[in-house]
């Protein structure tokens, strides 16, 4: 069982956000850069899939620059077997369209594969669209937001989030999924030290978008502008600091100045 | 010229309310193009949801109505759709809602025709020569505008909770027209067995109060002080989506993206720290109260007014004083 899964570099949760810097390879400091968090529930589902399994290999592949080196090895301290990182250095290739095409690229490269996995979304440009363009590009099935995986054969059952519930289908390998951050794989496993020792000694490949049969790169649509969404008009008005009667006090005093009332419903 | 195709997603049996948003969007886009909006719906029995689609102004409803489509299977929707975007001869717009459906369907169809898509957008509009979309990044921090040629075949997914639904208008009739299904072998690789769906008991959506828990309430047992709270305000129970998962709570009271959106007078959040998935199904309520122990909750940055304080002391003094 061979399984694909891969990996993002994004500006990390608790870094400053500035519009003009929004790659990792726009910053100085490692610490500004994270695993995208929900890559890492693939990476779950990749290794809980080869240990029910009882045999597998799971190579993790990123595109980024060498600020993408931490990601990279974290997935291997997390316990894939292999990893690949795709130079894309100074963000040279950013929009989600032309990035599938050099993914599906990857994949083809690599050649033998049952499962390619990615995370549901990215938390910096939120597409989700991935798993269901690498599957186009790769003339695969898809599903996605999957929390149940159960392998038969040359055939894989998947339970996945709908609106209000869950849809099971039923796909031919190899397939692409995208997987849910809720369900069988919610808790990613932590990296202990013995892993991240090991993982920092891996030598990790490094292959050139050249080297890829991605096609052209050109995308219909563009990203033309990236700015800060405009300022609220009205803050949050804050009651704190004082004996809860107190407070309750003052935010019933201060709807009544605007003119509401809370138990018009009552 | 260039010509509109909604995607009309059925979900329950009903058509699903982001798609009336999408409709809301679409209407100023053949306002502004001259055009007709045209639709396309597939299922089985869906007859009278076609006619239905008429009365929310589309003008002409493809029907893709057949046993194949009784469960949804995304192979059989993305090759049928193909097939149908290449009839329309003047370059397409197609717009779908970003549901879990329409973000599945949407890149992969789009992929098809060598083409990106204008991905979970707030907004589509018409700007000179250029068709001019909005994609929040990073949680809404920040906002992207994203441009394509309107005269070339576009592909858009538009997020829920950012427009409004269109209203249903009985004056309102349209044409449904057949379209049949187009299905290779190699879309048998992927086969619909089942779906499970909560059952619903309350509608949320048209409630003039919520009063809304989240994983900050504790317990099942603890979240019951929540159902009281909205019995005593005259509001129903809503929640976030920990709470539900938490079993805490059923699902039809969840709010945000794999719930309601909801647009109450008052909107009382009670241990919700407000992650983007919820806010974007409340964020438009007319008044919201946060009550958190933490002041830097991203609920505070659409809050309008908030305690920070525990719940459970809050909540028995305001059902009091009210």
């Amino acid at each position: 069982m061979n399984i694909i899964v891969f990996v993002k570099a994004t500006i990390d949760r608790n870094a400053p956000l500035s519009s003009d810097e929004i790659f990792p390879g726009d910053r100085d400091d490692k610490a500004d850069v994270m695993t995208n968090n929900y890559d890492k529930h693939a990476i779950e589902a990749a290794l809980q899939t080869i240990e029910k399994k009882g045999e597998g290999k799971v190579t993790a592949v990123c595109l980024g620059s060498d600020m993408a080196d931490k990601v990279v090895k974290e997935a291997i301290a997390m316990g894939c077997q292999e990893a690949i990182r795709i130079e894309n250095s100074e963000a040279r290739v950013t929009n989600f369209f032309s990035v599938a095409r050099i993914l599906a690229a990857a994949v083809k490269k690599i050649g033998t594969y049952d499962l390619i996995m990615f995370g549901m979304q990215s938390y910096d440009f939120s597409t989700a669209t991935m798993a269901p363009m690498v599957s186009e590009f790769l003339d695969l099935p898809t599903a996605s937001w999957v929390e149940k995986i159960s392998l038969n054969g040359d055939t894989v059952k998947v339970e996945k989030v709908i609106e209000g519930g869950t849809r099971t289908v039923e796909l031919k390998l190899p397939v692409v999924l995208s997987i849910a951050s809720s369900g069988d794989f919610e808790e990613p496993r932590y990296t202990s030290v013995r892993r991240i020792m090991k993982a920092s000694r891996t030598k990790v490949p490094v292959w050139e978008i050249d080297e890829l049969e991605a096609g052209s790169l050109d995308t219909n649509v563009q990203f033309t502008q990236i700015e800060e969404p405009p300022a609220r008009m009205e803050e949050c008005v804050v009651f704190k600091d004082d004996d809860v009667p107190v407070l309750v006090d003052k935010l019933l005093e201060a709807l009544k100045e605007k003119g509401l009332n809370l138990g018009a419903y009552k | 010229m260039t010509n509109i195709l909604v995607v009309i997603e059925i979900a329950k049996g009903k058509i699903t309310g982001i798609t009336k948003e999408c409709l809301t969007v679409a209407k100023k886009l053949s306002d502004d193009l001259g055009v007709d909006i045209e639709g396309v719906i597939l299922g089985q029995g869906i007859a009278d949801l076609a006619v239905e689609a008429t009365k929310y102004g589309v003008k002409k409803v493809h029907k893709v109505d057949d046993a194949q489509f009784a469960g949804i299977n995304i192979l059989y929707h993305t090759r049928t759709l193909e097939a149908l975007v290449k009839e329309f001869s003047p370059p397409t717009i197609v717009i779908a809602g970003a549901s879990l459906y329409g973000q599945e369907l949407i890149p992969r169809l789009a992929a098809r025709f060598n083409s990106a898509l204008f991905a979970s957008v707030k907004s589509l509009n018409i700007e000179g020569e250029d068709l001019i979309g909005i994609h929040p990044l990073f949680e809404e921090k920040l906002l992207g505008t994203m441009s394509a040629d309107k005269n070339s075949l576009n592909f858009v997914t538009i997020l829920g909770g950012n427009n409004p639904e269109t209203e249903l208008d009985e004056s309102l009739s349209g044409e449904v027209i057949d379209f049949s299904p187009v299905i290779s072998d190699s879309d048998n690789r992927e086969s619909f067995i089942e779906e499970k769906i909560a059952k619903v008991s309350v509608d949320i959506t048209k409630a003039k109060l919520i009063v809304a828990g989240g994983r900050g309430v504790g317990s099942k047992e603890k979240f019951s002080i929540i159902y009281e709270a909205a019995k005593a305000l005259g509001g129903e129970v809503g929640a976030s989506r920990a709470a539900v998962d938490a079993d805490w709570v059923p699902y039809d009271h969840e709010i945000g993206q794999t719930g309601k959106t909801i647009t109450p007078d008052f909107y009382i959040g009670l241990g919700i720290s407000g992650a983007i998935q919820h806010l974007v199904g409340m964020r438009n309520s007319k008044t919201v109260i946060a009550v958190n122990t933490d002041e830097e909750a991203p609920m505070l940055d659409v809050a309008h007014y908030a305690i920070i304080a525990d719940l459970h002391e809050v909540l028995p003094e305001l059902m009091k004083k009210v």
